[in-house]
């Protein structure tokens, strides 16, 4: 279990559209948000690598000017798997 | 109300952000939030990669990281951590961890051509020692040399530092910081004498008007970018402006994005104080009581070996004369610049650079210059410093909240230790020099030296390392914590010869076989980040520490105590030679590491094991002190202290201990308090001490004897390459968010390497079309020195007008700074990755 917790900061004009994008995200749900565009999300996932690679996308989203990871707890071991 | 475990931790995590973005929620959610962190020990650290230097708070368990998160005590990053910050915890764990020291051998011996073989400490170092010490009899110390890094620990540089400058009496120390920050060093010096910014991160929020100068802070400083995008989002007036030759995630925010011409900042620039010169928006009593105006001597080549022709045909090739020059004639000097000459010239659009102009000059307006590697990595990268300096003395915008030109930095510790340590090869710590005869003094008697122990002339920087190990006037090299093998320029022509040469032996430390390590003879295993006792300092003079939060794997040692264990195998006759050594008869045959680390000053910090332990009573380990038998980095940190306390004051930095209590602290410390803003009465106390009549609010630049900072006018020169039918488009090299440098630490995380596992070619679609090539095209970039082959990306994040092409270097299968010519700026001898010109062809 990998649980995180993100601020993504938005251009508030496209506030709407990165919500749907990041609802669309298994394990994602969005638990505030302000006039600025900032919105405090939340990642739920067995997997702490789809945690990563989530967050990574979603700092790549058109509209997203950063997002910053603020807390993350995790249980149960994963293999941390190289193949560089 | 009963909340199942997984939604307790949620409802945690989720109050946790909240309160780190300034959101207010209802009180029955935000109150669920309570610390559960079962047998994790957290302990916090800086961030091991950028120049931002975040707080993180690690967690260990069973000897081992298993996570980190941003930490909320944290002034720098207050809770918020970046995506490369998310799995810090997995740096450490590749697979291909080096273990164990590789010497190359055939039958039994040490041999060029052999192969790597696992051998102990001892066998590495006596074979490496006898090397040093056959190199520097037949050659003297000139002939042996450290490539160290912004990465290091302060007390790394600093024990390298007494190594190469007191021990082998060899200048031939430099860090890769000489890649990324020699350009900012120089300016500041130039013009203020004194290094780092004057300003701090809380401009950050007391700005207004933020500008890029050559700095894609959205993936290079993704933490500070959030604080300023903050500002941006919420602040009446804010406006960014982002300046760059390609179009990068940045410009999401900018109001005003700007593209020009490579090269031609040094027009926009001009053109800026021109505009506040012409509109009188000049505040003239700043200028007359702060300022002097002086001018630099032009035509000064391009850093190149001396034979080139264009080293030859440079009139004034190297030099950084400053002369002085009139307001008048400073004014007549910058009205070339006028709008349609600099628009023209720059391909930036009239508007654009007015209204850039225009913010400048608004008296009322604050405004926060921001830059990196763009005005750094330059051939006239001093000077673009400098020139930027010019438009906020123009208007005495500096030196308080909001106004303040800030020289952003790309390494963990480039401020804290490749600077302040002064591990160039020209420096000595708290910004002297190895030329100035008062400096070597004040060093040789901290450092209990005979006189005439420091070299007095520079040694060796880093592109010039390479080339006299190519000349093979440099027999013997040790690079420490970089990977220069892929972070140098001109890799196949002026370094690999050198490296491959069986005269000379080459020693690289890392704990990853690097492209470095596998070129190297001698591979020694390194512990990193956390598996030992550190400081970094930021880019806001801010200086950090860290507890050993683990064990290094194997047999990995810290380079700390790869410095000090070197240092053994030397007899002070054998470092010095036996007439020098004579002049200190109680040094008579002692060890370097008796004479350098047993020295009565750094081995009078007591340590047993179990002396550190945190707020909750947890123990840390500390290896080197345990093998030493005294505390170690303290012993290192307080005696280097003593530069600050001894030389000019405006350096000084708090007692060892205090840092292990604290979120870190800006220097100058006095009294115990950090300085935020420096040069100004009021917020900094040095300018009472300079000026025991200055009035609050008052501006004194003690950097310089007379308290006035220099206007230094350098006009537009041509760069050393420029595009031509046969290499017809620029190449500009740089990062990407999920990369570091070189990517030998990202690459090694699944997640960061499947994001982006190799470099592309960002290109213009239009360019793309005539040369029909399409997204995903395979390509060979070709300069006049190599070629690599690569893929087009016309969809992707970086966006390059026509003529120019961006490709990241962190991607060791694609060495793309073998592309580079070596040019330097001929003042900081940093080289220019800005600009080359290249062709593509499809494969």
């Amino acid at each position: 279990m990998t649980i995180c917790s993100l601020v993504v900061q938005t251009l508030p004009k496209h506030l709407e559209k990165v919500s749907q994008l990041l609802i669309e995200m298994n394990g994602v749900e969005i638990h505030a948000q302000n006039q600025q565009g900032k919105l405090v999300v939340s990642i739920d996932h067995p997997s702490r690598s789809y945690c990563g690679e989530v967050m990574i996308r979603m700092a790549h989203l058109k509209g997203v000017m950063s997002s910053s990871l603020i807390y993350e707890y995790q249980e149960g071991s994963e293999k941390n798997s190289l193949n560089v | 109300m009963k909340l199942s475990r997984r939604t307790f931790i949620k409802s945690q995590a989720v109050a946790v952000a909240i309160t780190a973005a300034g959101i207010t929620l209802p009180l029955t959610q935000a109150a669920q939030a309570k610390t559960d962190n079962d047998d994790i020990r957290w302990d916090k650290i800086p961030c091991r990669f950028c120049g931002t230097g975040c707080s993180v708070l690690a967690g260990t368990r069973n000897g081992r990281i298993v996570a980190t998160q941003g930490d909320p005590d944290a002034p720098v990053n207050r809770g918020l951590n970046c995506v490369k910050g998310y799995f810090l915890s997995k740096i450490m764990y590749g697979e291909d961890r080096l273990q164990q020291p590789l010497l190359r051998m055939k039958e039994g011996k040490y041999h060029k051509e052999g192969k790597f073989t696992p051998v102990s400490w001892d066998k590495a170092f006596d074979v490496m020692a006898e090397k040093w010490k056959t190199s520097m009899k037949a050659k003297g110390p000139t002939s042996v040399g450290l490539f160290g890094s912004g990465q290091w620990t302060v007390w790394e540089g600093y024990a390298a530092s007494k190594l190469i400058k007191a021990g082998f009496r060899s200048n031939n120390l430099d860090p890769n910081a000489r890649h990324c920050m020699a350009s900012a060093v120089g300016g500041f010096m130039r013009t203020f004498g004194i290094d780092e910014p004057m300003g701090c991160y809380d401009d950050l929020e007391q700005g207004q008007i933020f500008v890029l100068w050559g700095s894609n802070m959205a993936e290079m400083h993704p933490i500070l970018w959030s604080r300023l995008a903050d500002t941006r989002l919420t602040k009446e007036g804010s406006e960014v402006h982002v300046l760059s030759t390609y179009k990068h995630r940045s410009f999401e925010l900018a109001d005003n994005g700007i593209i020009f011409e490579p090269q031609t900042d040094l027009i926009i620039a001009n053109y800026i104080a021109n505009y506040i010169i012409q509109n009188k928006a000049y505040d003239k009593t700043f200028i007359e009581n702060h300022t002097h105006i002086k001018k630099t001597v032009t035509d000064i080549g391009y850093g190149l070996r001396p034979e080139d022709p264009r080293e030859i045909a440079a009139k004034n090739a190297g030099k950084g004369k400053l002369s002085a020059m009139s307001f008048d004639e400073y004014a007549k000097a910058v009205s070339k610049y006028t709008l349609e000459y600099s628009s023209e010239k720059s391909k930036v659009p009239a508007r654009q650079l007015e209204r850039l102009a225009k913010v400048y000059a608004d008296p009322d307006k604050k405004v926060m210059s921001l830059w990196t590697m763009g005005v750094n990595q330059h051939t006239r990268g001093v000077w673009m410093n400098s020139l930027i300096y010019n438009i906020h003395l123009l208007m005495g915008k500096i030196s308080e909240p909001g106004n303040s030109p800030f020289s952003l930095t790309g390494q963990p510790s480039a401020c804290g230790t490749a600077r302040e340590v002064g591990t160039f090869s020209h420096r000595l710590p708290a910004d002297m020099v190895v030329k100035n005869p008062k400096h070597r003094a004040l060093a040789e008697k901290i450092w209990k030296l005979p006189e005439g122990t420091i070299n007095p002339k520079p040694g060796f920087h880093a592109v010039l390392m390479q080339r006299k190990l190519k000349d093979k006037v440099m027999n013997c090299y040790w690079q420490m914590c970089n990977n220069n093998m892929q972070a140098g320029p001109n890799i196949n022509d002026e370094m690999l010869p050198g490296w491959r040469d069986p005269e000379n032996f080459i020693t690289v430390s890392d704990p990853y076989p690097t492209v470095s390590a596998i070129e190297a003879d001698l591979i020694l295993p390194t512990a990193m980040w956390a598996e030992k006792e550190g400081a970094f300092g930021n880019a806001e003079r801010r200086t950090q520490f860290w507890r050993q939060q683990v064990d290094a794997p194997g047999m990995s040692e810290s380079d700390l105590w790869q410095i000090m264990e070197f240092s053994k195998r030397f007899s002070i006759e054998e470092a010095w030679g036996k007439e020098h050594a004579a002049k200190m008869p109680e040094y008579a045959g002692k060890s370097l590491y008796e004479v350098l680390f047993e020295n009565d000053f750094v081995n009078q910090f007591p340590y047993k094991a179990g002396d550190i332990k945190d707020g909750d009573d947890n123990i840390y380990k500390n290896k080197e002190s345990e093998q030493a038998g005294f505390y170690v980095q303290k012993g290192l940190f307080e005696e280097y202290r003593r530069f600050q306390q001894e030389g000019h004051k405006g350096h000084e930095q708090a007692p060892f201990d205090e840092y292990h209590k604290t979120r870190g602290l800006r220097w100058p410390v006095v009294d115990g308090k950090e300085t935020l803003w420096r040069f100004r009465e009021g917020y900094d106390p040095h300018v009472k001490y300079y000026k025991p009549d200055a009035k609050k609010g008052e501006v004194y630049f003690y950097g310089k004897k007379d308290g006035k900072a220099n206007i230094i006018f350098a006009p537009y020169e041509v760069p050393p390459e420029i595009p031509s039918s046969e290499y017809p488009f620029w190449l500009c090299t740089g990062r990407v968010l999920e990369h570091w440098h070189s990517g030998t630490m990202t690459q090694r995380v699944p997640e960061l390497h499947r994001a982006v596992p190799e470099a592309l070619v960002y290109m213009n679609p239009n360019d793309a079309r005539k040369q029909g090539f399409q997204n995903g095209s395979k390509v060979k970039i070709i300069s006049p020195r190599g070629e690599i082959i690569s893929r087009i990306n016309l969809r992707g994040r970086n966006k390059p007008p026509k003529g120019l092409v961006f490709i990241p270097w962190f991607d060791a299968s694609r060495l793309v700074n073998k592309l580079m010519l070596d040019t330097t700026d001929p003042l900081s001898k940093e080289t220019d990755y800005k600009k080359c010109p290249v062709k593509i062809v499809k494969v």
